[in-house]
């Protein structure tokens, strides 16, 4: 519904997002049926499957805006490996850590950020900085559910503090530090990088508590807003539903948030633990992050909102999680 | 938010302890964060709801961005090439199918366009970028129609009248191959470009050097923030930023020799070039026949761009740049200038002509241009004068193709000259050797093959531009100057870009050739004779006839130039040459395609634009 409205009530991106809602929500009741044991014998080739798309993706992807990132399968969509390495990451290092004599020592770090390093630098070097940050984050949760001990979390902390003025100079390209700056100074280019979240934030704010009505956002109704059904497709919900709207819709996501623990607290096995905790972390950043890059506190990253947002891989990816978790879950009734 | 409260694990081992721990950790974290986005929406939507509602209701800031004017692009003399005149143009506002249909069929009311026409515009709208919000019309609105939509302005939805500054050529086909032309930004285009810079721009350079230059010919965009009310009338200006205007390029082009060189090839097809040999500037490239560059600005018809573009003469096709052909007999100086430096003759040695050279063992006999031959004692400097191939033949094939490919490149030949037109487009010609023919042609190289080749004939290709710049570094005694367009841009002076040739020529070499140039046209055995009556100044030139049909017979590989050229048998008439001979201000190099000996049609074109550059 939100949808319908931020793309201009247009029927045609409607019903394809509807086919992939479908396609997705087939796939999550397949995974669902698949034994979470089953799924860790795949893991390592689909991992290795993986890093051969994104090797492709840099050699032969199709070029938007300067960034690749596509990659036409078939005639059928043209999908993100690097979406695809959102689930793959956590599960790899979940397979990877299950696999240990727990509790975690530290060539198990070692071994888990070279897993969590391999595909990052691939989908850095796209490049698409946002998803490889968050890909990375989604991939070191797993570590730290694991039990990583403290010390060596605090370190990756300092180590990542005192390497973002070599990143800066060095690994971020004109674009990535544009919308730092951006970010702290919105009029320093108004018609470039800054109209996204001037606009933005216009929207929301004019949204109000009780919001202007569904279809009756001017700003997005008449184009001010750019990319309003892809990343910013928040911005529309805070402008027709208002604040009302938005924590609605965080209460949902928490609410899955809540589910998902709820489920990896109970599944009896270390695994099954680790992947629906990892997943159900991995989704909620991304709804965070998304949601705070929109009202302005985050830089413009690139990151759709999970389950809302136009984009036929990022629901597919988000449905396969899901089916994950719906696996866990029925190994936790079995097991009560 | 995690309850605490939940029991423990059935399978409460130490990993598992430690992974609840950190599960509950985990919420925390989370729901803090949630809860720190919550704050940031409420502050916006609450707190600052006010400041946002009028900035998005009641006045809404539009931000209008300001084109700046494309630069533009002088002669020498500073008279400009270009203008921009503001056009009224018809520009569309929506790109849903709905709006566009009906926008089209009230303007076929009010225009009564026909509905080709209506067709035509319609696929030129498919064709634009996907993120261009509004389209303007491929339509040429004269006085009569611009009243009849302002009459109806009203009626007609999602259509706005716009003044815009509009690219225009006056001299239209005269720089055409120059200049380029701007047309509409195609999908694949707008991916490259500056997005920010072009939103609101809708012509790029497509060639020439409004392409080679489009970055500093469209300068960057400016743009206006405007109050505007909920009708969308401006109710104030809160801040402008002026757009940068596009750079000015002067080039090296003279118009007026540049427009007096296009008359003297009205009706033919060829090439002439013109430029200072000490700077490498072009002074004229004409390339003829050319076409109107303005019908492209708008975007023309497909019909009309195929008549254009499937024309038997080729208008489009740019002779001086990517035109190759056989040089003919104007090689000849620097191929004696090759056989003095290997020392395969002397300035003394001289052979007997009877008209026919035979290779030793072979029965075929080549002929020369004379019949009855140059004489009993034919020297390098006699056969230069009086273009006696018989001496080439000879000369050249002891010298031998391997000694004179590597030769010859240092003259330009066989690569690119990196003129800073069009670099791309621009033909590479060929100088053949024994490796090439055998990767080509499966075949040895033969000395028949050097026969040919030594008179300018046989495998070797060369571009116009390839001859002038030769022309230039006989005239500049060894200094190969890169040949430029652009002098300046915005002031600034572009070096030239000057490179003394490899092998070191004897002064004494120079001389004799340079010598014998200054005779074919003042001695009076000279094949330019025929050019120097009252003449004011002394030059050096070199006559050249390329035989087309001889050609035509063995070289099928060599594509559509030959091709073409059967079309018809009469020769290309050929000259070079560069005046005053003492400190040589102009090279000139014409080209006349079917029109004959050298010294009949393209040696007389030479002179007249010596004259016309020489004596104000």
């Amino acid at each position: 519904m939100q949808l319908y409205s931020a793309s201009g009530q247009d029927e045609a991106v409607m019903q394809r997002q509807l086919i992939f809602v479908v396609f997705g929500y087939i796939l999550m009741l397949i995974i669902a049926q698949i034994p979470l044991r089953v799924v860790a014998l795949w893991v390592p080739l689909l991992f290795i499957i993986g890093l051969a798309l994104l090797v492709m993706v840099l050699l032969g992807g199709e070029v938007t805006r300067g960034v690749r990132r596509w990659l036409e399968v078939f005639w059928l969509f043209r999908f993100q490996p690097s979406d695809v390495m959102k689930v793959l990451v956590p599960l790899t290092v979940a397979w990877y850590l299950a696999g240990q004599n727990l509790p975690v020592r530290f060539p198990h770090i070692v071994l888990s950020v070279a897993i969590i390093l391999l595909p990052i630098v691939l989908i850095a070097m796209q490049p698409d900085l946002g998803t490889a940050i968050l890909i990375a984050l989604s991939g070191l949760f797993v570590l730290f559910l694991a039990g990583c001990p403290w010390i060596y979390i605090i370190l990756m902390a300092v180590i990542f503090l005192t390497s973002m003025p070599l990143i800066w100079n060095y690994v971020l390209l004109g674009y990535q530090k544009q919308r730092f700056i951006t970010l702290f100074n919105a009029d320093s280019d108004p018609l470039g990088a800054g109209w996204n979240i001037l606009q933005s934030k216009t929207a929301i704010g004019s949204g109000g508590i009780w919001g202007k009505g569904w279809l009756q956002g001017t700003q997005s109704q008449f184009n001010f807003l750019p990319e309003s059904h892809t990343d910013f497709i928040i911005a529309v919900t805070g402008e027709e539903w208002g604040l009302f709207g938005i924590l609605f819709l965080l209460a949902l996501y928490i609410a899955i948030l809540y589910r998902g623990f709820y489920i990896a607290w109970y599944t009896p096995k270390i695994f099954d633990q680790l992947v629906c905790a990892g997943i159900t972390l991995m989704f909620f950043i991304y709804a965070l992050v998304n949601m705070a890059m929109v009202a302005g506190v985050l830089p413009v990253v690139g990151v759709p909102l999970p389950l809302i947002s136009l984009g036929g891989s990022s629901m597919i990816t988000i449905m396969a999680g899901f089916g994950l978790l719906m696996a866990g879950a029925n190994a936790m009734r079995k097991s009560i | 938010m995690m309850s605490l409260a939940v029991p423990l694990h059935p399978i409460a081992n130490e990993t598992h302890k430690i992974l609840s721990r950190r599960l509950i950790i985990s919420g925390v974290i989370m729901g803090i964060l949630a809860l720190l986005v919550a704050s940031r929406y409420l502050y916006l939507q609450i707190i600052l709801h006010d400041d946002y509602s009028t900035r998005s209701n009641e006045n809404r800031i539009k931000l209008r961005p300001i084109n700046p004017e494309r630069g533009i692009i002088y002669d020498r003399n500073h008279i400009p090439l270009v203008e921009n005149r503001p056009r009224y143009s018809l520009v569309l506002q929506s790109k849903k199918e709905a709006h566009v249909n009906l926008a089209l069929e009230r303007l076929n009311t009010i225009l009564h366009l026909g509905d080709t026409k209506i067709n035509s515009i319609r696929n030129h709208i498919n064709q634009q970028s996907a993120s261009a919000h509004t389209i303007p019309l491929p339509l040429n609105l004269d006085s009569e129609q611009l009243a009849k939509i302002m009459v109806e302005r009203y009626w007609l939805p999602h259509i706005e009248l716009k003044v815009r500054s509009m690219r225009y050529y006056p001299y239209q086909d005269v720089f055409a191959h120059i200049l380029g032309y701007v047309s509409g930004i195609t999908e694949q285009e707008r991916w490259q470009l500056d997005e920010v810079n072009y939103k609101n721009t809708h012509v790029i350079g497509k060639v020439g050097i409004e392409k080679v230059y489009e970055q500093v010919l469209n300068g960057n965009v400016g743009y206006e923030n405007e109050e505007v009310n909920a009708l969308g009338q401006v109710l104030r200006v809160i801040d402008k930023q002026a757009p940068q205007q596009g750079k000015q390029i002067t080039l090296h082009i003279d118009s007026r020799l540049q427009q007096f060189a296009w008359k003297l090839l009205e009706g033919k097809q060829g090439t002439i070039i013109a430029l200072e040999p000490a700077t490498g500037g072009i002074l004229a490239m004409v390339s003829a026949p050319s076409f109107n560059p303005n019908p492209f600005i708008m975007g023309m018809g497909q019909e009309e761009f195929r008549a254009l573009s499937k024309a038997e003469n080729r208008p489009l096709f740019n002779r001086a740049l990517q035109g190759q052909y056989s040089p003919g007999s104007i090689v000849k100086p620097v191929f004696a200038l090759a056989a003095l430096h290997h020392n395969v003759i002397s300035s003394q040695t001289h052979i007997v002509d009877t008209g026919v050279f035979q290779l030793p063992n072979d029965p075929r006999r080549y002929r020369d241009w004379k019949p009855e031959g140059h004489g009993e004692k034919v020297n390098v400097y006699q056969a230069i004068v009086e273009s006696c191939d018989v001496f080439f033949y000879q000369t050249i094939v002891n010298l031998g193709i391997e000694r004179l490919a590597p030769f010859i490149q240092q003259f330009n030949f066989g690569i690119p000259t990196g003129i800073d037109i069009d670099s791309t487009a621009e033909a590479k010609g060929l100088v053949p050797n024994d490796a090439w023919k055998r990767q080509v042609w499966k075949q040895a190289w033969y000395a028949g093959d050097t026969v040919n080749l030594s008179i300018g004939q046989g495998f070797l290709l060369t571009t116009p531009i390839q001859i002038a710049v030769m022309t230039a570094i006989l005239a500049n005694r060894g200094v190969k100057p890169i040949p430029r367009i652009v002098h300046s841009i915005d002031k600034k002076v572009e070096e030239p870009q000057l490179t003394l040739i490899r092998d070191e020529i004897e002064p004494a070499h120079w001389n004799l050739v340079l010598r014998a140039m200054r005779n074919v046209v003042h001695g009076n055995k000279g094949t330019g004779r025929g050019i120097n009556r009252h003449i004011q100044y002394t030059m050096a030139g070199k006559t050249g006839t390329v035989q087309v049909v001889s050609k035509s017979q063995d070289d099928e590989a060599l594509g559509q130039e030959v091709k073409e050229i059967k079309q018809t048998n009469r020769d290309h008439s050929v000259f070079i040459g560069f005046a005053p001979f003492e400190q040589p201000r102009i090279a000139v190099a014409v080209i006349v395609e079917n029109a004959g000996d050298g010294s009949k049609i393209a040696a007389p074109i030479a002179r007249k634009i010596l004259d016309a550059y020489l004596i104000p």
